[in-house]
C-alpha cells in the first residue's frame, strides 16, 4: 500500500477524536485559569460610521488577580513579595497573561501603563470621539512607584534603583527601551526630549495603591508611525496569536491600509471592592477605520471585504468572544445585516452581539445597504460636544499658534488644555490671549501651568479653562522657532518637526467633588480629545553647502587675521619719499 | 625693451636704494595708473555689461534642464486618469458653461461648487472676502474642498487650484472642471502621503491670495475675509490649472512669482518632463510656441545690392542661429519683465511668498488635439511626484533664466552683466570722491601748480540726495490715493498732465533751496558721487535677489551716471524722459500703472513703491547734479 493513502486513512479516523480531545483540554484548562484568577475575552465592535466607514474595534482583554500571590497591593500577579528576589521564578506562573510584558512591568514597577502606536488623522466630526486613544503618532504613559514608594520597597530589596527621574537607567527609560524592543517601536531614540510629567492631566484610568509618591511620565511621538513589525510582535502576546479567535481577522494587508489604524496596550492595576486585593487588567486594542465606500461605492461591508479573512474556530483559551455590530441610527435608506439576530440596548447604543465561543464554520458577517451608490451629501454629521483644532500659522518670523476650541452644547465646559511643544519651540506666555468671538475673555483661563523648556526637555503647559456654551474659544500664543545645534538635526531628509496632539480633558464642573480628578467615561477609559499633529519648519541649513560655508568663513577668517597681524606686527617709521610727481594724486599715497 | 622689462621697471623704480621707500613709490605709481585709466575701465565695465546682456540668449551659454532632487521620479507612476474622469469633467463642465452663460453671481458660483464638492464626499467651505483698494472694492467668493488623505498624520497638504479668471481674461471654465474631476478622481486612492487641498478661487490673483492670506494668518488691513473651517498645515508645493480653451495644442509654463520670486526649478522641470513624457504634450515656456521665425525675404528696396546683400540676407538675417538666438531672447525677455515689473505671470505667483513652489500648467488654447484627458493625466502624474517629495525643495535652483522649455541659464552665467555696469558705478564713484578732495592751486610766484587737500562737502550731496529722494514719498502717497485712481481710466493725457510735469521737473529744484556754503569744492559733482554710489549699492545686491530689476537699474544708472554736473537744462530736460510718469503719457502706460496700483494694494507687488521711492528719486537726483549751479 502506498503510504500517503495510509496516512490519510489514519488522520480520517484519528482527527475527530483529537479535535475533540483537545477542545475538551481547552475547557478544562480554561476552568482551571478562571480559578486562578486568571482571564482572557476577546471583542470585536464593528460601527458603521455617518460617512459609510466602519470603525473595528479588537480589545484582548487579559486579568489577574494578585491574591494567588502574597498580595503585595498593586503589584503584578505575582509571587516576588517575600523578597527572595526570585522573581523571574514567580514570572513564570502566569498562563495567559503575556510573560514578555508582564515581567518588563514589573522589573521598572510600572502600575499603570498606556502605549499607543496610531496612523491616521482621527476625523472627530464623521467619526465621533469615542473613549481612548485616539493620537496621530505614538503615545506612552505609565505610573510609576515614585522615589517615596521606592524607598519602602528597597527595605526589602538591594538598592539597586535609586535613579526614579526620566533619564538614563531609570525605570522610564527602561521601560521605554524594553517596550520599543519589544513592538519594534522606535520608541526610546528621543525619550528625554519627548518626556513631561503633566501635574494635572493623565490620572491613573484605574487604581493607585494607597502608597504615595506614585509619579506619572508622558511622552507622546508624533511621527511614529505602526506598521506589520508593530503588529507581529502584538499577536504574539495573544493566546491564540491569530490563529484562532477574532485575531484571525487581523490581516496586516488589510489593517494597514485602512484610512486610519492603530494598536494600543494598556495596562490597569483595579483594587477589590473589599480593599483586600485587586486585580491587573490588560487589554490589547487593535482600532481601524475602514472605507468600503471608496471600493465599491457602496456603504456595503463584511468580514470577508474589510480583512480578506472570515473566523474559522473560535479561540479555547478566551472566556467570552464576542463580535458586536453597532446599528446605525438616523439613516434615511434602510440596511440589513446578516446573519439576522436581535437587536439590544446598550448603554443607548442599538446592537446586535454575537457570540463566537462556539464557532463551527466560518463566520461571516456583513452587512448591505438598501441603496445603489452611497451618496455623501445627504451624511449629516452632528459636530461632537468638544473639539478642538490647532495651527501654526506665519511662514517666517514668530509663529502664531492658534488653537480653537469649541463646545456646542447648551452648558459651560470645564476642560483641561495640555501643550507639550519641544524646547526649540519657546512659547511667550505674555502673548497668550483667549478670544469668544473677537471679544477677549483672558478670564475664562481658571488654572495655568507651566513648565518652561530647559533643552533638550520639552515645554509643557497645562490650562483649565471653562469653555462657554454653544462658544468657539479661541487661544494664541506667540511661538518663537529656535536655532538647534547642527548635530540635532535629524540625519534624514529634513521634512521639519512634528509636535505632539494638544489633548484635552473634559472636566467635572467646578462645584462637583473632587474637580482635579477626570471622569471616566462608560468605556473605563477617560475621555481624551486629540488635535492633529502639526510641522514646524526650522531654519534648516542646506546641508549639500557645508562644504562652501567652511570655504567661504575660513577665507573671510584668513583676510582679518592678516590684516590684524600685518597692522600688529609692523613697524611705523618716518620715510622721505621724492615726489613722483604724479598728474593726479592718488588717496592713501 | 621686452614688454617684461618694462613691467618691471614699472614696479621697480630705480630711485632710492632703500626698500620700503621704493615700496611707497610703487604704489604711489599703482594709484596713478589706476587714477588715469579709472574712467576707461568705467566705460569698458558697462560696455562689457551690455555686450553680456546679448550674449544670454546665445545657446552656447545655456545649459540643458535636469532634475536636481532625487525623490522626485518624475513620470515613473502609471496613472489611472482615464475616460470615466473625462467624462465627468466634461458634466461638470456642462453646468459651469450654464452659470456663465447664466451669469450667475460669486455666490451661486461657489454654492455650486460647494455641493460638488459635498458630493464627492469632501469637506468644503466657502469663504467670501472684499479688498478695499483706491478704485473701490474687490469681492469674491472662494470655494475649497480638504481632503484628509488616509494614514497619514495631516500635516502637509498640496494645494490644486483654479482661478474663476484664466491669465488670459477670459473664463476658466475647463480649469475649474478639470480641478473638479480630479478631486472626485484623486480621492479615491490611499497612496498619498500629504492631503489634499482643492481651491477655486474666484477673481485672477486676488481669489487665492485672500485664501493664502487666511491660510498663513497674515490678513493684510485691506482684506476683510472670511476664516477658514479647516487646520492650516505645512504646504511645499501646489499647482494652478488654466485651462480657459476648447481645447489646446500645447501646455505653456508660467513660472514667474509677485515681486521676482521664482518657485524652485526642479517643479518646472518636472512638469515639463511629465507633460512631455507622460501626458505626450508639447511644453512651451508661456504662451510663446517653440517656433523659429520664418525666413524674412528681402526687400525690394535692397534689390540693388545684388551678391553681397543676398549673402547677407542669407547668411547673416535668415541665420538658424540669429533665429534661435531672437527665440531665447524672447523668452528671456518675457520672464524678466514679469520680475523686473514684480508681477506675477499666474495664480501661481502670490504662493511664493509664502515659501510654497508652485507653478501654473496652462493649456494654450487650440482647435486640438489635447483635452481633459491629457491634461488630468499629466496632473495626476505630477502631483503623484510632488508626492514624492520628502523634505522642502531646497537645493540651489532659485536662480535661473530659462531661455527655452529644455534649456537655462545659471547664475553664474547671467549675473555678471548688472553687477558689471555696478562695480563701473562704483568706480565712477570713488573716482569723483577722490578728485573732490584735491585741488589744483596755481601758485604764480613759483610758477608751478601743486595739489592740495580740500575738505568735501559729503554731509550737503548726502542732503541733496535725500531731500530729492523724499519727495518720493509724496509721489508714492499721490499714486496710491483715491484721487488718482479715477485719472488713470482718463482716455487721453491731458488731465494728467499736471501730474506728469509736477513730478517729472518739479522736484529737483528742491536742492536749490540748500542755505548758502563757503566751501571751495562743488557740490554737483559730490551729489553725483552720491548718487554713482547709490547706484552701485543698488544693483550689486539686487541682481541677486531679482535679477531682471537689478538689470533694469543698471541700465538705467548708465545715462544717469554718464552726465556732466552743472550741464544745464538740456539734458535736465532729457533726463525727464527717464521718469516714470512719462509712461502716463500713453495708453499702454497707463494701464501698466493702473495694475501696478492695484497690483500693490491687493497683491503687495512692489513695482509702484518702486517707481515711486527708487526710481523717480534717481532721475530727479541725476536731473539736480545739472541744474546746481556752484
Amino acid at each position: 500500500m502506498p503510504p500517503l493513502p495510509l496516512l490519510a486513512l489514519i488522520l480520517t479516523f484519528l482527527l475527530p477524536a483529537l479535535a475533540e480531545v483537545g477542545q475538551e483540554r481547552g475547557q478544562r484548562q480554561r476552568q482551571g485559569r478562571e480559578q486562578r484568577g486568571e482571564q482572557f475575552s476577546e471583542s470585536l465592535t464593528l460601527r458603521p460610521l455617518l460617512d459609510g466607514k466602519v470603525h473595528t474595534r479588537f480589545a484582548f482583554e487579559f486579568s489577574a488577580g494578585a491574591e494567588s500571590g502574597t498580595g503585595r497591593e498593586g503589584q503584578l500577579a505575582d509571587g516576588d513579595e517575600d523578597g527572595d528576589g526570585d522573581g523571574a521564578d514567580a514570572a513564570l506562573h502566569t498562563t495567559l497573561l503575556p510573560l514578555s510584558l508582564t515581567q518588563l512591568l514589573r522589573t521598572y514597577d510600572a502600575r499603570e501603563l498606556h502605549l499607543s502606536l496610531n496612523a491616521g488623522k482621527w476625523d472627530a466630526l464623521r467619526w465621533g470621539n469615542p473613549s481612548g486613544a485616539l493620537r496621530t503618532g505614538g503615545e506612552m504613559w505609565a505610573w510609576f512607584a515614585g522615589e517615596s514608594a521606592l524607598a519602602e520597597q528597597e527595605q526589602g530589596k538591594e538598592g539597586e534603583r535609586v535613579n526614579a527621574g526620566e533619564g538614563e537607567g531609570s525605570p522610564w527609560q527602561g521601560l521605554t527601551n524594553g517596550l520599543a524592543g519589544l513592538f519594534c517601536a522606535s520608541l526610546s531614540s528621543q525619550t528625554v526630549q519627548r518626556t513631561t510629567e503633566p501635574l494635572h492631566a493623565f490620572r491613573p484610568e484605574g487604581d493607585l495603591p494607597s502608597h504615595p509618591g506614585y509619579r506619572l511620565f508622558h511622552a507622546a511621538f508624533p511621527s511614529e508611525s505602526v506598521c506589520t513589525e508593530n503588529l507581529t510582535p502584538f499577536l504574539k502576546l495573544l493566546p491564540c496569536k491569530s490563529r484562532a479567535g477574532i485575531a484571525q481577522l487581523l490581516n496586516p494587508h488589510k489593517v494597514f491600509s485602512a484610512d486610519w489604524h492603530g494598536v494600543g496596550v494598556h495596562v490597569l492595576w483595579k483594587n477589590d471592592t473589599l480593599g483586600l486585593g485587586g486585580r491587573t487588567e490588560l487589554r490589547l486594542e487593535v482600532n481601524a477605520v475602514f472605507d468600503p465606500v471608496r471600493v465599491s461605492g457602496k456603504r456595503d461591508w463584511s468580514l470577508r471585504t474589510l480583512f480578506d479573512r472570515s473566523i474559522t474556530r473560535s479561540c479555547p483559551a478566551a472566556s467570552s468572544s464576542l463580535l458586536k455590530v453597532h446599528m446605525p441610527t438616523g439613516s434615511a435608506s434602510g440596511h440589513l445585516l446578516s446573519p439576522p439576530l436581535e437587536t439590544l440596548l446598550t448603554d443607548g447604543v442599538p446592537e446586535v452581539v454575537y457570540d463566537l465561543s462556539q464557532v463551527s464554520e466560518d463566520v461571516d458577517i456583513s452587512m448591505r445597504w438598501e441603496e445603489d451608490k452611497f451618496d455623501h451629501s445627504k451624511a449629516q454629521f452632528n459636530p461632537p460636544e468638544l473639539s478642538i483644532r490647532r495651527s501654526l500659522k506665519g511662514s517666517s518670523g514668530p509663529s502664531q499658534l492658534s488653537v480653537i476650541l469649541s463646545n456646542t452644547l447648551p452648558i459651560p465646559r470645564r476642560v483641561l488644555y495640555v501643550e507639550t511643544l519641544p524646547w526649540f519651540l519657546s512659547l511667550y506666555l505674555h502673548t497668550l490671549h483667549v478670544q469668544v468671538s473677537g471679544v477677549s475673555r483672558d478670564d475664562l483661563i481658571q488654572s495655568l501651568s507651566y513648565l518652561p523648556p530647559v533643552s533638550p526637555k520639552p515645554t509643557l503647559l497645562e490650562l483649565t479653562l471653562l469653555l462657554p456654551p454653544q462658544s468657539e474659544v479661541h487661544i494664541t500664543m506667540q511661538v518663537e522657532k529656535g536655532f538647534i545645534r547642527y548635530t540635532e538635526h535629524q540625519p534624514d531628509a529634513s521634512r521639519g518637526w512634528d509636535l505632539p496632539a494638544a489633548v484635552v480633558f473634559p472636566l467635572p464642573p467646578l462645584g462637583a467633588k473632587d474637580s482635579h480628578s477626570l471622569p471616566d467615561s462608560a468605556e473605563g477609559s477617560q475621555q481624551r480629545i486629540y488635535s492633529s499633529t502639526l510641522l514646524v519648519d526650522l531654519p534648516t541649513p542646506d546641508f549639500s553647502m557645508p562644504y562652501n560655508v567652511i570655504i567661504m568663513s575660513s577665507t573671510l577668517v584668513a583676510l582679518f587675521f592678516g590684516h590684524v597681524f600685518n597692522s600688529l606686527t609692523r613697524k611705523f617709521v618716518l620715510l622721505k619719499v621724492d615726489a613722483v610727481e604724479p598728474e593726479k594724486k592718488a588717496e592713501g599715497s | 625693451m621686452s614688454s617684461i622689462s618694462r613691467l618691471k621697471s614699472f614696479f621697480k623704480p630705480s630711485a632710492g636704494n632703500d626698500k620700503h621707500v621704493a615700496r611707497l613709490q610703487r604704489r604711489k605709481r599703482i594709484y596713478t595708473s589706476i587714477g588715469r585709466v579709472s574712467p576707461y575701465l568705467q566705460l569698458a565695465c558697462y560696455l562689457i555689461g551690455i555686450l553680456w546682456i546679448f550674449a544670454i540668449p546665445l545657446t552656447e551659454l545655456g545649459k540643458g534642464t535636469y532634475v536636481d532632487e532625487n525623490a522626485l521620479q518624475p513620470g515613473q507612476v502609471s496613472t489611472y486618469w482615464d475616460w470615466a474622469e473625462v467624462h465627468a469633467a466634461d458634466r461638470f463642465l456642462v453646468v459651469l458653461e450654464g452659470m456663465r452663460e447664466a451669469n450667475a453671481s460669486h455666490q451661486e458660483r461657489a454654492a455650486w461648487l460647494k455641493t460638488k464638492f459635498l458630493e464627492l464626499g469632501i469637506s468644503t467651505d466657502t469663504q467670501a472676502y472684499t479688498f478695499s483698494t483706491s478704485f473701490g472694492e474687490v469681492h469674491g467668493v472662494n470655494t475649497y474642498a480638504f481632503h484628509s488623505s488616509p494614514r497619514t498624520s495631516g500635516a502637509e497638504a498640496m494645494i490644486i487650484a483654479a482661478s474663476w479668471t484664466s491669465l488670459t481674461g477670459d473664463p476658466n471654465l475647463r480649469g475649474v472642471a478639470t480641478v473638479l474631476a480630479l478631486a472626485g478622481f484623486l480621492t479615491r486612492y490611499t497612496h498619498w502621503a500629504k492631503d489634499l487641498v482643492f481651491v477655486i478661487s474666484d477673481g485672477y490673483q486676488d481669489g487665492m491670495e485672500a485664501f493664502l492670506s487666511t491660510y498663513y494668518g497674515h490678513e493684510p488691513k485691506t482684506l476683510s475675509v472670511q476664516p477658514l473651517t479647516f487646520d492650516s498645515e505645512v504646504v511645499w508645493t501646489a499647482l494652478s490649472i488654466d485651462y480657459p480653451g476648447h481645447s489646446f495644442s500645447h501646455l505653456g509654463l508660467f513660472f514667474e512669482g509677485l515681486n521676482g520670486r521664482l518657485p524652485n526649478q526642479d517643479l518646472f522641470v518636472c512638469a515639463q518632463v511629465i507633460a512631455r513624457w507622460t501626458g505626450g504634450v508639447p511644453v512651451i515656456l508661456h504662451n510663446t510656441l517653440d517656433e523659429l521665425r520664418p525666413d524674412i525675404p528681402m526687400p525690394d528696396w535692397l534689390q540693388w545690392s545684388g551678391a553681397a546683400g543676398n549673402w547677407v540676407w542669407r547668411e547673416i538675417v535668415n541665420r538658424r542661429a540669429l533665429k534661435e538666438w531672437e527665440y531665447r531672447a524672447g523668452n528671456v525677455a518675457e520672464q524678466a519683465g514679469w520680475m523686473a515689473t514684480g508681477r506675477a505671470s499666474g495664480v501661481h505667483g502670490v504662493f511664493h511668498q509664502f515659501r510654497v513652489d508652485a507653478i501654473t500648467l496652462f493649456a494654450r488654447p487650440a482647435t486640438g488635439p489635447h483635452g481633459f484627458h491629457s491634461l488630468g493625466k499629466l496632473t495626476e502624474s505630477l502631483l503623484r511626484t510632488m508626492n514624492n517629495l520628502l523634505e522642502r525643495l531646497h537645493a540651489s535652483f532659485f536662480f535661473y533664466l530659462l531661455s527655452s522649455p529644455s534649456t537655462f541659464l545659471k547664475i553664474g552665467s547671467y549675473l555678471p552683466c548688472s553687477v558689471l555696469i555696478g562695480v563701473g558705478c562704483m568706480i565712477g564713484g570713488l573716482r569723483g570722491y577722490v578728485d573732490l578732495g584735491w585741488e589744483r592751486w596755481y601758485s604764480q610766484k613759483a610758477n608751478d601748480t601743486k595739489w592740495l587737500k580740500r575738505p568735501r562737502r559729503l554731509m550737503e550731496g548726502v542732503g541733496a540726495l535725500s531731500a530729492v529722494a523724499s519727495v518720493g514719498a509724496v509721489a508714492y502717497l499721490h499714486a496710491s490715493s483715491r484721487l488718482f485712481a479715477p485719472m488713470l481710466a482718463a482716455t487721453s493725457p491731458l488731465p494728467l498732465l499736471p501730474v506728469i510735469l509736477t513730478f517729472s521737473l518739479l522736484p529737483p529744484f528742491i536742492v536749490l533751496l540748500r542755505p548758502d556754503s563757503k566751501a571751495t569744492a562743488p557740490l554737483a559733482p559730490m551729489v553725483k558721487t552720491c548718487l554713482l554710489f547709490s547706484l552701485a549699492l543698488l544693483i550689486a545686491p539686487l541682481s541677486m535677489l531679482n535679477f531682471p530689476l537689478s538689470l533694469f537699474f543698471a541700465l538705467l544708472a548708465i545715462p544717469l551716471s554718464l552726465i556732466n554736473p552743472s550741464s544745464g537744462l538740456l539734458p535736465f530736460l532729457l533726463l525727464a524722459l527717464l521718469n516714470p510718469a512719462m509712461l502716463l503719457l500713453f495708453q499702454n502706460g497707463r494701464d501698466a500703472i493702473r495694475i501696478a496700483v492695484w497690483d500693490w494694494q491687493v497683491l503687495g507687488a512692489y513695482a509702484l513703491p518702486l517707481a515711486c521711492l527708487i526710481w523717480m528719486p534717481l532721475v530727479w537726483v541725476a536731473q539736480a547734479v545739472c541744474i546746481i549751479q556752484e
